[in-house]
């Protein structure tokens, strides 16, 4: 019974027909009181007529080349949950949001920190290094080739990223750990480009999501939680997600645990936060 | 040698969504494909009316066909068609995206066609069964007294909800809810046939 839940379907019939009042309600009432197979059959014609609301727009052609981009993906086992991070095309644009509720403290290196970032450097100058072998040496399909070299790119995005002078890196602890300077449990950390759109988090340490679940970012801004997306995580795996923007005015960061389709506020259990107050800047 | 209740390429033009769908299951790229061509521009369409850019459209189709590949298993025939399905998919990953660009004003504009070299469609009678369905919902969708429709619209392609609704058109809250309801109603009772031969 949750499929429907799983694409958001139900959410917006619920939506149509859950939030009505007074006379409305006798409706409701009435459609509460239908056995349930009938329904059941309403609920299914109205998802169907919702569907069927794309046919009234005229068809747009994709672009030359999209269909082999998909199918070469798909071969290739490139995972679509870490897509929603990623705005290629997106123009972006200099933005004071995630700087201002940091200046107080953007002068405060932390010796600990300091070492994670630089950790971080070597790691992506490994990674540029080995997926540049391996695609000298390939002797594989261009699907495969093609997914290499889009890795090998996003990898030197994230190394630019690292890299940068003047990026702000903050880390992601669970909050009650935040304090403790815990050895043990998950850990992150969003570095957050000068022009405070471009960002990159890696995560380590996460268990994997349970059956029905998934990992959710969360940009918390102006008071609100905005998502960032869902992500899966493989056992022992490490996750690493970057995207070209951020919610104007972000102050913090969060990751929780959502169903799998990823609801439009936070409801699961939080896993890591991560306060801008608690930020650095790499000078 | 493959066995003989799977279709080769080939014949899987004659195949239903559905069976698409289960062959996804078996990681059958050439199902993916043949999906790709039937649904694509109708998908295309809607995260184009959503985003109002076809370079985020394209990139929103991409991830949403991606998990149609990865989660092809999760589908329910008992739920919904495989395009009602896919059109919610593609939906919800259009909007997440216009939630997190945070973008006010309405961004939909009418969807520029490019005639380009790899455009696909719906063939033969699906093609046509396609366009009389979107004719005759265009059709209803236009017999709709303009409030309601304006309702359904922010709704559905806007991902607003009724309250927002309220807050960007001043209209009371239950007008709205009301408005929304009537116009499901219309639909569904004007398109029953139509939403019976999905079922």
């Amino acid at each position: 019974m949750t499929d429907l839940r799983a694409v958001g379907q139900e959410d917006l019939i619920v939506e149509l027909l859950g939030q009505l009042e007074g006379e409305e309600r006798e409706s409701i009432d009435a459609l509460a009181a239908l056995d349930p197979a009938e329904r059941e059959r309403l609920l299914r014609l109205d998802a169907e007529l919702l569907g069927s609301l794309a046919l009234a727009l005229e068809p747009a052609a994709p672009r030359p080349g999209a269909r082999e981009e998909l199918l070469a993906a798909a071969v290739t086992g490139r995972q679509a949950t870490v897509a929603p991070f990623v705005a290629r095309g997106g123009t972006a644009s200099p933005r004071a949001g995630w700087s201002l509720p940091l200046a107080a403290t953007l002068a405060a290196l932390g010796l600990g920190l300091a070492g994670l970032f630089f950790g971080q450097l070597q790691s992506e100058k490994r990674t540029v290094a080995q997926l540049e072998a391996q695609l000298a040496q390939a002797r594989v399909s261009s699907g495969e080739v093609a997914a290499m070299r889009e890795d090998m790119r996003e990898a030197k995005r994230q190394l630019a990223l690292v890299g940068t002078r003047g990026v702000e890196v903050c880390t992601l602890r669970p909050r009650e750990a935040a304090d403790a300077a815990q050895e043990e449990g998950p850990w992150g950390v969003l570095y957050v480009a000068p022009d405070h759109q471009h960002w990159y988090l890696a995560v380590r340490g996460l268990e994997p999501s349970p059956d029905g679940h998934a990992y959710q970012l969360w940009f918390m801004a102006e008071g609100r939680a905005v998502s960032g997306g869902t992500f899966s995580v493989e056992a022992g795996g490490p996750v690493e997600l970057s995207s070209e923007s951020m919610p104007d005015g972000t102050s913090a960061v969060m990751v929780t645990l959502e169903r799998e389709d990823g609801p439009a506020e936070p409801n699961g259990p939080e896993i890591l936060f991560g306060d801008g107050a608690s930020a650095i800047r790499v000078l | 040698m493959e066995p003989a209740d799977t279709p080769r390429s080939s014949s899987l033009k004659e195949l239903e969504d559905r069976d698409l769908v289960a062959l996804l299951v078996e990681r059958r790229e050439d199902a993916l494909a043949e999906l790709y061509d039937r649904h694509v521009s109708m998908l295309l369409a809607l995260a184009q009316r959503v985003l109002g850019t076809p370079e985020e459209a394209e990139e929103v189709v991409q991830e949403a066909l991606l998990q149609v590949w990865n989660q092809a298993e999760r589908y329910s025939p008992d739920r919904s068609s495989v395009s009602t399905w896919m059109v919610l998919i593609a939906r919800s990953r259009a909007i997440d995206r216009l939630r997190k660009r945070k973008v006010v004003e309405k961004t939909a504009v009418a969807a520029q066609r490019e005639e380009g070299a790899g455009h696909t469609s719906p063939e033969g009678a699906r093609a046509v069964l396609h366009y009389e369905r979107g004719n005759r919902l265009r059709a209803e969708l236009a017999r709709l007294p303009g409030e309601q429709r304006e309702v359904l619209e922010k709704a559905f392609f806007e991902g607003m909800t009724q309250r927002e609704i309220a807050e960007a058109t001043g209209i009371p809250l239950g007008t709205v809810k009301t408005r929304t309801l009537l116009a499901m109603k219309k639909l569904r009772t004007a398109l029953r046939d139509d939403l019976e031969a999905l079922l």
